[in-house]
């Protein structure tokens, strides 16, 4: 049996040398059309198959995106936050209280910008102003208190502060 | 009674030691503070970087010719003490802060008769008229500190 096979071997071994084997695969391979398929389907096969035969590498990648992802939307934001100065958390400017002593017989103007933050906090004469005795400025020890309702007037307007936009 | 005078010395120092510790774990907000003089005397805008001002002045119907900047500095604002910005005309800004919510804080000024408080934030700018002063009207301008 071990001698036949031997022979049979040797005579197929004899026969495949006789054949100009140069060039078969490329002939064979330029005979097969490629046909590539579908995206869909062709993205499929690989994720089984890479899935299939590289199941750490893809667990690896999975975590390494994941951790990106986590950092871009929370890190950033947290770092960028911590790397403020104290207190300026809040985007723009924005007045929260303004009071006038009502002794002083001025009312406040409050002009504010919402887009820019910026605030012009103005005072004028109250309207009862003039019925108050100047003398009652001294109440507030410091004379120039009453000032702020005898600033110079600014140049003659068509229309005074009203608190609309700046 | 050598030995009652060593431990009141240290009680003190101790005692001194944590108040300083405490004060400079209070937290405290920086903030610009420039006082800037406007008047219809001259055209004068110095420095130039006012003319933003002018405009949003003018753009809120309020018209001065000249804007002229008296000081500029960035004070560390605590609840306690509160710090005085002496302005030319003899009036006293103090500011304090208010209070601290979460990262926002607020900041009260008192510019007698007004009272304002205003929460800090990293754009804008608050103009708070602060009286009369040669012929034209001084203007505290609070702003963010350099972020």
């Amino acid at each position: 049996m071990r001698a036949t096979s031997g022979l049979l071997r040797l005579g197929l071994e004899t026969q495949a040398d006789e054949v100009d084997w140069n060039g078969f695969a490329q002939r064979v391979m330029a005979r097969v059309t490629p046909e590539p398929l579908p995206f869909w389907e062709r993205l499929q096969l690989e994720v089984s198959e890479r899935w299939t035969h590289q199941r750490v590498l893809w667990m690896g990648g999975v975590a390494v995106a994941a951790t990106a992802a986590l950092l871009l939307t929370v890190g950033v934001p947290w770092v960028q936050r911590m790397s403020l100065p104290v207190g300026y958390g809040a985007p723009r400017i924005a007045v929260r209280e303004v009071t006038v002593d009502s002794r002083a017989h001025v009312a406040p103007v409050v002009m504010e910008n919402a887009e820019t933050g910026d605030a012009i906090i103005w005072l004028v004469d109250h309207e009862d102003a003039q019925a108050v005795p100047s003398s009652n400025s001294e109440d507030w020890g410091d004379e120039s208190d009453e000032d702020a309702a005898r600033v110079p007037a600014p140049r003659p307007l068509s229309d005074r502060p009203t608190g609309g936009e700046l | 009674m050598r030995t009652q005078t060593r431990w009141g010395v240290l009680s003190l120092a101790v005692g001194m030691l944590s108040s300083a510790l405490a004060w400079a774990d209070a937290p405290t907000v920086k903030v610009k503070v420039e006082v800037v003089h406007a008047s219809n005397a001259n055209d004068v805008v110095e420095p130039p970087m006012l003319a933003s001002m002018k405009k949003k002045f003018a753009q809120s119907g309020i018209h001065y010719s000249g804007y002229r900047r008296l000081s500029e500095e960035t004070v560390l604002v605590r609840s306690t003490p509160p710090h005085v910005v002496a302005l030319p005309n003899g009036k006293k800004a103090s500011l304090v802060l208010d209070k601290v919510e979460g990262a926002t804080a607020s900041v009260r000024v008192a510019l007698p008769p007004l009272e304002t408080v205003y929460e800090l934030g990293r754009e804008g700018s608050v103009f708070l008229q602060a009286g009369a002063h040669q012929g034209g009207v001084l203007i505290l301008v609070l702003s963010p500190a350099a972020l």
